[in-house]
C-alpha cells in the first residue's frame, strides 16, 4: 500500500486515572515484563500478539488481526525516574507503513496508599489519516474488543 | 482576509501565513473572487484529528481499565488487612511486598 498524499497532523492528549493501589505496585505493573504483558498485551484468541518489554530500554508489540492487518508498536525508553515517571518515544506501523510517531510520558503521583497515573501523549500522525483501513481497524476498536473479551 | 485579521494581534501577512498552513492541512479552504478571498472551515479535516486522538485516548482508557483489574487480581494478601507477619514469606513475592516502605511512614 502506498500513500497517494502526504500529510502530518499533530495532537496532544492526556489520560488520568486514580488507582487504588500503592505506587510501588503500580510501578511494578509497568516495569515488570510479565506483569505488563498481562494487562497491556493480554492473550486474545482473535488476535496474534508478539510482545517484548525490556523496561528502560525498549518495547515491541506486533499485533496481527484476523484479516491479516499487522500493527507494529516499537518504543525506545528515553527517561526513567524509578517509581516516579518514564518517557518513551514510539512509532506505529500498519502493514509496514509508518502511521505515527509519538512521545509518551507516564507519571505516577502518590496519593496516600493510592496512585494517580497520568499518561500524556504528543504525536504526529502521518499520511494515513484518510485511510479507511485504519479507521475500520483503529487501535481503539481493537483494544475495546480485547477488553470486551476479557470482561465478558 | 482583512476581516479575519482585524481582531487578531498580528499583522495581515502573519495571518495569511497561518491560513496557508491551515489550508495545506486541509482544515481551511479558501476561494478568491475578484479581490476578495473567502475562507471556510472544513470540519471534516478537523474531525479526522479528533477521531484519531479519541482512538488513542480510548485505547488508554481500556488499558488502564485492565491495569486496575490486574492490580486488583494480584493484590498481595498483606494488603487485605491481614498482618504481614501472618503471611508465609513464600506466599508473597518480595518484589510485590514493599512492607518496609509502609512501616517507615
Amino acid at each position: 500500500m502506498t500513500s497517494a498524499t502526504r500529510s502530518t497532523e499533530h495532537a496532544t492528549f492526556a489520560v488520568e486515572r486514580h488507582i487504588d493501589a500503592e505506587p510501588a505496585r503500580v510501578w511494578a505493573a509497568w516495569s515488570d515484563a510479565a506483569a505488563k504483558r498481562a494487562w497491556f498485551a493480554p492473550p486474545n484468541p482473535d488476535v496474534r500478539t508478539d510482545y517484548t518489554l525490556n523496561f528502560g530500554v525498549d518495547e515491541h508489540a506486533r499485533t496481527e488481526l484476523a484479516d491479516g492487518t499487522v500493527y507494529d508498536f516499537d518504543a525506545v525508553y528515553v527517561d526513567v525516574v524509578d517509581g516516579v515517571r518514564f518517557v518513551y518515544t514510539y512509532d506505529m506501523h500498519c502493514n509496514g507503513e509508518r502511521i505515527s510517531v509519538s512521545v509518551a510520558t507516564v507519571e505516577l503521583l502518590a496519593d496516600g496508599d493510592a496512585t494517580t497515573v497520568v499518561v500524556t501523549e504528543q504525536g504526529v500522525y502521518l499520511d494515513g489519516l484518510d485511510k479507511p483501513a485504519y479507521r475500520e481497524h483503529g487501535i481503539g476498536e481493537q483494544l475495546a474488543a480485547l477488553d470486551g473479551s476479557l470482561h465478558g | 482576509m482583512t476581516a479575519l485579521a482585524a481582531p487578531l494581534p498580528m499583522s495581515l501577512p502573519a495571518v495569511m501565513q497561518h491560513l496557508r498552513t491551515l489550508e495545506d492541512c486541509g482544515v481551511v479552504r479558501s476561494e478568491k473572487v475578484g479581490r476578495v478571498r473567502t475562507c471556510h472551515l472544513d470540519p471534516a479535516a478537523l474531525q479526522l484529528t479528533i477521531d484519531w486522538t479519541a482512538d488513542r485516548k480510548n485505547a488508554w482508557e481500556n488499558r488502564l481499565d485492565r491495569l486496575e483489574a490486574y492490580l486488583q487480581d494480584t493484590e498481595p494478601i498483606a494488603d487485605r488487612e491481614v498482618p504481614a507477619s501472618a503471611v508465609p514469606a513464600s506466599a508473597v513475592p518480595a518484589s510485590k511486598l514493599p512492607a518496609s516502605k509502609r512501616r517507615k511512614r
